[in-house]
Parts: structure tokens; C-alpha cells; sequence
């Protein structure tokens, strides 16, 4: 199955929505809305978010990568680089 | 270097997230010392919690330090215990060649991570509790301030100096500590 940046961000929202502080950051969010800072996520939600989108792109999400995904773009750009190799 | 930092785990909703004990997350967020501390302990969910505040509050604390970009790195943040757990306990916690002291008060209620030495103020609210820090923070013309990194701090308004602050909040809890 081949997906474009807009599956994946729209995967992506439905991977993060239950665990969103701010819904109107997330209504508007784009690639550069950060969790933390700008949908309020609870810092102890990041790991579960990581797990969650490695069961949904059936991929292993690494230290290094797992260091940086903090925003929508970050995860974007990790997603489609595990899920081209 | 100045270690502020702290965290508050509200027990009431902690306490149902068992997936947190699922080894594929606690490989990504402990090493195997800890992951065997926390599997072998009395109540490994509380266990849990406890190692993840013990790091949430070295973390901030060394974020603010070092005035670093967020990342999320939770194992290199590594824990030794200065003595055996009991309720209060303390724990020592590496990072980068780096040791910061950490202090633990577990309660039927919460559990509550803060940073040792650095600091005079160390306060937990419940409800709406915060809004009576506020008001006693605007009578000693303080406000609370936060840095474009999100970093906060408090402004003594009298002779213009900044604190170092951290906040935490989960469920009912406001957790504040500062120099």
C-alpha cells in the first residue's frame, strides 16, 4: 500500500487526537504544529504516540529518530523515510 | 549549574495506564536495570511512574540548564538509587556525564519528582488552589513569566530579577517549585 504525505498526516491525527490538549491547535494543524508545545500533549503520551504509529505503519521507530519526533513534520519525515527503506 | 525542575503524577489516573508496562514501551524508555527494578518491585505500574518522574524532572531541569532544544531522549537520562525505596526517596540521575539529585514523595495520591539543592519554594495544588498561588504571587509583585523556548520563570517585578520556576500539572495537581 502506497501512501502520500496526506495519508500519512491524516493517520497521524487519528493516532494523536486521544491524547490532544488543545483542540483547536489541532484543528489547524499542519506539519509545523509541535505536540508539546502547540496540541499540548502530555509528554508521557509521546511514547505511546511512537508506539502507535509504529503498529499503524508496521515500522521500528529507533533512539535517534524517537529523540526528534516532537512535531507533525518531524514524524512525517521519519515515517516516510522507514517506510521507503 | 542551577537544577530546577519537577514533576507531579496524579495516582488516580497513573494507575489505570496499564499499557505502560507493555516491554516494548519500557524498552524505549528505561535500561535494563531500570526495566528490572521497575518488574521486580511491589507495584511495578507505581514503579513506573515513579522512574518516569524521577527523569520528567531531570529532564526539565537540564533543559532549562543547558537552554537546549526540546528532544526526547528518556534513556539517556540514567537513575541510581541512593538507598532503597520507601516512601520518600532519592535518586541520582546521569545525564551526559552530568549527576542530578532528585527527590521523590510518593503519597496514596501522587507521586512527586523535584530536583534537590536549588530549591526554596516547593509547592503541590489541588483544584483551584493555583489560583490562590497567583493571587499570593501578584501581592509580592511577582509574575510568572515564560522565556520564547517555553522555558518559565518568576519575575520579581521589585528589582527586575528572574527565578528559575518549573511547573507541572496532571489530573487535579499544580505542582510548583522555584530558587
Amino acid at each position: 500500500m502506497k501512501l502520500d504525505k496526506n495519508d500519512i498526516i491524516e493517520k497521524l491525527k487519528t493516532i494523536v487526537k486521544p491524547y490532544v490538549n488543545n483542540l483547536d491547535n489541532f484543528e489547524q494543524l499542519n506539519e509545523r504544529t509541535e505536540f508539546i508545545k502547540d496540541l499540548d500533549i502530555n509528554s508521557a503520551n509521546l511514547v505511546d504516540i511512537i508506539l502507535d504509529v509504529e503498529d499503524e505503519f508496521d515500522i521500528r521507530i529507533e533512539n535517534d529518530d524517537m529523540e526528534r519526533m516532537l512535531s507533525v513534520g518531524a514524524s512525517l519525515e521519519i515515517i516516510e523515510s522507514k517506510l521507503a527503506s | 549549574m542551577d537544577f530546577v525542575g519537577n514533576d507531579i503524577i496524579d495516582w488516580s489516573i497513573a494507575k489505570s495506564q496499564h499499557q505502560k508496562l507493555r516491554q516494548r514501551c519500557l524498552e524505549k524508555l528505561f535500561n535494563t536495570h531500570e526495566i528490572d527494578l521497575i518488574l521486580k518491585s511491589k507495584s511495578p505500574l507505581k514503579s513506573f511512574w515513579v522512574l518516569w518522574s524521577i527523569k520528567e524532572s531531570a529532564y526539565k531541569a537540564w533543559q532549562r540548564a543547558t537552554a537546549s532544544t526540546p528532544v526526547f531522549n528518556p534513556k539517556s537520562f540514567e537513575i541510581e538509587f541512593d538507598n532503597t525505596p520507601l516512601d520518600n526517596l532519592s535518586s541520582n540521575v546521569t545525564i551526559h556525564t552530568v549527576n542530578i539529585l532528585v527527590h521523590t514523595e510518593i503519597t496514596k495520591d501522587y507521586i512527586y519528582s523535584y530536583t534537590g539543592s536549588n530549591i526554596s519554594y516547593n509547592k503541590i495544588f489541588r483544584g483551584n488552589e493555583y489560583s490562590v498561588f497567583k493571587r499570593f504571587l501578584e501581592q509580592k509583585n511577582y509574575a510568572l513569566v515564560k522565556s520564547d523556548t517555553g522555558i518559565p520563570s518568576v519575575l520579581n517585578k521589585n528589582n527586575k530579577q528572574n527565578a528559575p520556576l518549573s511547573i507541572s500539572h496532571d489530573g487535579q495537581f499544580v505542582a510548583i517549585a522555584f530558587d
